[in-house]
């Protein structure tokens, strides 16, 4: 019967660690303990590369291999012989791998001492079921296909991108037990990815940025793949990435208009998955949790799948986002009452403070300057993303950035911010900005 | 360079060292090159050090045994599970030998060893005896010198090959 590496592959994911014997030319066995295994598909697996030692010495000799590997709550046992292929040394699967490898590194107290070189792809020709091992009954298991069944059925209904990002998260956190996540779209001018929707942390860090590359985030987003880690580690810590961002700044300015990364400060474990929609990456969906080992392969496949939904959703309503035609007059701004609101826009990086404090910057700080300065002028209050889209001066990517997201992160932060403004959908593709208070806006033009 | 017949492979820190509630892994080779592994129950050396005896679950071991039987070669690693120290045996002379008074509860002694040594870790007693012993534990038992030593502990000088 043909190997399924798909049936064996909870083993790969092990506390046990697996061994791994190989020959050398003249036949001489070679045996040793391997760091990590990484499932690839039904037929491939691939095992870190670290040092130039003999198993790696045996296998460019002679690729053959058989590794041993026992599942870590059940002690079923399996040897699979491999034949080696390749070494891959960049890309999706070698980040994947380093990421992995950084968090069974600080774990096992290897930290500095693991280094991955590359990553060893292995054809599995045969798997055997040790015999003389009596597995103990596998615990109860979470559902996964019925939370993503109850997902789907839920974020199919959804209307608008915002209540879409809300109910994929209350998803995380019913169907999947996932306390801790975080909803990030992608800013492609900026290569950067902003927070849109979070939960689980006392403040949201709507608006936070992560770069490309930066955590577990950013190389999900980079490589376009899932990154899990399924230890603590610092290597892929996140306030570390954004107090270093600050202090290569240099610039106070800068300080002030960072607006914190919300995850918890030492997570145990992490899995990032890319939101990917017609080839294009959308964004990244992260789930993170204060106990070791919280994700396996069963997990991530979830939320590959889940994300993947996210991302033709919210696809489609963008599409969707084209105005209707206006079926009643606008309505008259309601008065704006009480004591002045200063605005003040700094167009070094289009950073918005209300009154003292910093709101938004980039994209969604030049849209609200521009709605701003349109209700101040012509006391217009009503919107359209059409217009937006058209408009030159908000220097939008081009048409098919998420506009909508940019909207939601203003609107969110706005709700957070600031009672004297908010954006209202009042159709499709159009939408109404309430402004409760006089307004005095002041524009600092570059130093 | 001392000979093998003049001095055992084994110091007397590594004879210890192999005796002790570690991870143990034996791998031999077909007459094809092709490799083959088991989990060991259990190890024991001659009061010289120039014979070791290691014990395996049958069914567990079948292919190695059969590997042992007709090439001789053999290769074991002993990992200190909370430490991460690792070293590795090399004999030429394997041979399975007919399981010895005492084996059983050398095995015994070795896993009852082991689930101390890994209870700390988080890992049971009950999964260490699913992983060691089956329904039935037919003991098996194979015999070599040991001709080299190597230290297998993770990093650079992994490999590096001691006496």
């Amino acid at each position: 019967m043909k190997p399924s590496v798909d049936r064996i592959r909870h083993c790969l994911d092990s506390g046990i660690p697996s061994s791994i014997a190989t020959c050398a030319a003249d036949g001489t066995p070679n045996v040793t303990f391997v760091s990590q295994v990484e499932y690839l598909d039904d037929e491939h697996v691939a095992l870190t590369f670290q040092f130039f030692n003999k198993t790696r010495e045996n296998i460019l000799a002679r690729p053959r291999a058989l590794l041993y590997v026992t599942q870590g709550e059940t002690g079923e046992s399996y040897r699979l012989s491999l034949q080696y292929l390749r070494t891959e040394n960049e890309g999706p699967l070698f980040e994947r791998m380093k990421a992995r490898l950084a968090g069974i590194a600080s774990h096992t107290g290897m930290s500095g001492i693991f280094r991955l070189r590359g990553s060893d792809v292995y054809r599995v020709l045969d798997i055997e079921t040790v015999d003389g091992v009596a597995p103990l009954p596998a615990p109860p298991r979470r559902n996964l296909l019925a939370a993503l069944n109850k997902s789907s059925t839920a974020m199919a209904a959804c209307t608008d991108l915002g209540s879409l990002l809300d109910e994929t998260l209350a998803q995380l956190r019913q169907g999947f037990g996932i306390a801790h996540a975080l909803l990030l779209v992608h800013d492609r001018a900026r290569g950067r990815l902003y927070t849109v929707a979070s939960t689980g942390y006392r403040e949201s860090g709507i608006g936070s940025e992560i770069a490309f590359g930066e955590g577990v985030i950013g190389v999900a987003a980079q490589q376009r793949t899932p990154i899990r880690i399924a230890y603590m580690t610092n290597d892929y810590g996140y306030s570390r990435a954004v107090r270093d961002t600050v202090q290569r700044s240099g610039f106070d300015e800068l300080l002030r208009t960072e607006i914190p990364f919300p995850g918890l400060a030492e997570p145990q474990s992490q899995l990032a998955v890319p939101i990917l929609a017609g080839g294009e990456l959308l964004g990244v969906l992260y789930a993170e949790s204060p106990d070791a080992n919280r994700y396996g392969y069963d997990d991530e496949d979830a939320l590959v799948t889940l994300a993947a939904q996210l991302g033709a959703m919210a696809r489609l309503l963008q599409e969707a986002d084209e105005p209707e035609p206006v079926a009643a007059a606008p309505m008259a701004p309601a008065p704006a009452t009480g004591a002045e609101l200063l605005v003040r826009r700094y167009a070094e990086n289009d950073s918005i403070f209300i009154g003292d404090q910093y709101l938004i910057k980039g994209v969604a700080g030049c849209i609200l300057w521009r709605m701003l300065g349109d209700y101040l002028r012509d006391g217009r209050n009503e919107f359209s993303n059409r217009e937006l889209r058209l408009d030159p001066a908000l220097k939008l990517p081009d048409f098919s950035d998420n506009l909508e997201a940019r909207l939601t992160l203003l609107n969110r932060r706005l709700g957070e911010r600031c009672d004297a403004l908010a954006l209202h959908k009042i159709g499709r593709g159009r939408f109404r900005l309430d402004v409760r208070r006089p307004l005095r806006l002041v524009d600092i033009p570059r130093a | 360079m001392p000979s093998p017949k003049t001095r055992a492979a084994l110091t007397e820190e590594h004879a210890a060292f192999v005796c002790g509630p570690h991870s143990v892994i034996a791998s031999s080779s077909s007459v094809d090159g092709l490799p083959s592994m088991a989990r060991c129950l259990g190890c024991e050396v001659s009061a010289d050090r120039r014979s070791v005896t290691l014990v395996f679950h049958a069914l567990q071991a079948t292919t190695l045994l059969r590997d042992i039987a007709t090439t001789g070669r053999i290769a074991v690693v002993y990992n200190e599970p909370a430490t991460h120290v690792t070293l590795q045996l090399k004999g030429r002379d394997a041979r399975p030998i007919p399981t010895p008074e005492g084996a059983e509860a050398l095995a015994g002694r070795h896993i009852e060893a082991f689930m101390g040594a890994v209870a700390p870790l988080g890992f049971s007693a009950e999964l260490v005896r699913a992983v060691f012993l089956g329904a039935a534990t037919p003991v098996a038992a194979v015999q070599f010198t040991p001709e080299a030593a190597y230290q297998q502990t993770p990093g650079p000088k992994a490999g590096a090959r001691l006496t």
